[in-house]
């Protein structure tokens, strides 16, 4: 690949990461229109394998930027594109968090604090519910549901809830 | 004479590990305080050290991890201070979990702190992504490797939810009433989950309403107080 397509590539990674409200899987779909639509750089398999990966391993789900640049270039390729999705937005992030702690007694900031709680509890919520039922299946939402109940009412250790879902899963249960 | 007391021994080691087992299981179903004393983080390398360790034991988000141990278990935040920074991380753009990271390792240690609890949470997640794409091929027919990962999503779905709920108790503080916060957090969940209405609308929408509301309760409350 030519400087000027890795050029284009990393500004155009540089907008989504400004672009990425509520996660960077909001802008996977138009990462594989420039990936695979416009530059062509990996097939539609290789991409929806990115994606797959991200959500399996441990990490945030953005580890899938990271497969999608080793795909395009090997260890640099990683190494750039997840530094391009992650450094403008979390400069960004980093700031408005300084500004906010500096203003944190102006009735605006205390606003925008308490007036987002129930939005975040609301799309946290949201997360989990399309992730569930995504499965289009009774039995992940009576898994799903199940663990809910665990991890809202006792302290059960979150791993030994994973490892469960990997047996059951391993079995064809769910 | 011998065989009675074999047997009221095994009787006895019977009710000990009895015993054991339902203090571990209860330890484990014991509903979580709500009020702790605050701790703080020693080092740098410390928070680079647990971070890491968050990220590699959130399979399908990071998340509902975090929460549990830098709230409950390590207590470096209170539930409310956590729902305010994750709504800060959530509004703005990119990966919710790094710019909470960042945030949170902020608070403790500026710059540094910021950069170690980046650092840990992206480091060795890269290093082992990358690992399992090149396995990959070997393991993508696997049957019983594909009922894992289905398996393992399924229950981080769940466990998504249930820290949703968990959050719920961290909305008491807030200026506006309890039950108003609760619809808005409900309504929220109908658009995006059910609707499936783009989530910067819903954040405008009602996310800006309800930020000039309490700003106008602020306001009230001020005046009344003059």
């Amino acid at each position: 690949m030519s400087t000027s397509d890795w050029l284009f590539l990393i500004l155009q990674f540089f907008a989504f990461s400004f672009l990425a409200i509520g996660g960077a899987m909001t802008v996977a779909s138009d990462m594989h229109r420039v990936i695979v639509d416009d530059m062509g750089l990996l097939s539609n398999n290789e991409f929806v394998t990115a994606i797959a990966l991200g959500k399996i391993s441990p990490g945030p789900n953005v580890m899938f930027v990271a497969v999608l640049g080793y795909q395009v270039g090997g260890l640099f390729g990683a190494l750039v594109l997840t530094l391009a999705i992650i450094l403008p937005s979390t400069t960004l992030a980093y700031y408005v968090a300084k500004w906010g702690q500096f203003n944190q007694h102006r009735k605006w900031v205390v606003a925008i604090k308490a007036g987002f709680t129930p939005i975040v509890v609301g799309l946290l919520f949201s997360t989990g519910w399309i992730i569930v039922d995504g499965f289009h299946s009774m039995k992940a939402w009576i898994l799903g549901t199940l663990v809910m109940l665990l991890v809202w009412r006792t302290r059960v250790h979150l791993l030994i809830l994973i490892g469960l879902g990997a047996i059951l899963g391993m079995l064809g249960i769910v | 004479m011998f065989s009675s007391s074999k047997a009221g021994l095994s009787y006895i080691i019977a009710g000990i590990v009895l015993r054991k087992v339902i203090v571990l299981i209860s330890s484990y179903c014991m509903p979580s305080p709500i009020v702790l004393p605050q701790n703080k983080p020693k080092s740098c390398f410390e928070i680079f050290i647990v971070f890491t360790l968050l990220a590699l034991q959130g399979f399908g988000g990071v998340i509902s991890i975090t929460q549990r141990i830098l709230v409950e278990q390590k207590r470096w935040i209170s539930q409310e201070e956590f729902l305010e920074l994750f709504s800060v991380a959530q509004l703005l753009p990119g990966p919710n979990v790094c710019n909470l990271s960042l945030a949170i390792g902020d608070r403790f240690f500026g710059r540094s702190g910021a950069f170690s609890a980046l650092a840990g949470m992206m480091v060795l997640p890269i290093i082992i992504v990358l690992f399992v794409y090149q396995s990959y091929g070997y393991f993508s027919d696997n049957e019983l490797v594909v009922g894992a990962i289905r398996g393992m999503s399924v229950v981080a779905g769940g466990m998504t939810l249930g820290t949703a709920l968990r959050l719920v108790s961290g909305l008491k503080s807030g200026v506006m009433r309890y039950q108003l916060l609760l619809i808005l957090a409900v309504s929220v969940f109908a658009l995006v989950g059910i609707f499936r209405i783009p989530i910067y609308i819903v954040i405008l929408l009602i996310g800006g309403s309800a930020v000039i509301a309490t700003y106008r309760i602020l306001l009230r409350r001020d005046t009344e107080v003059k």
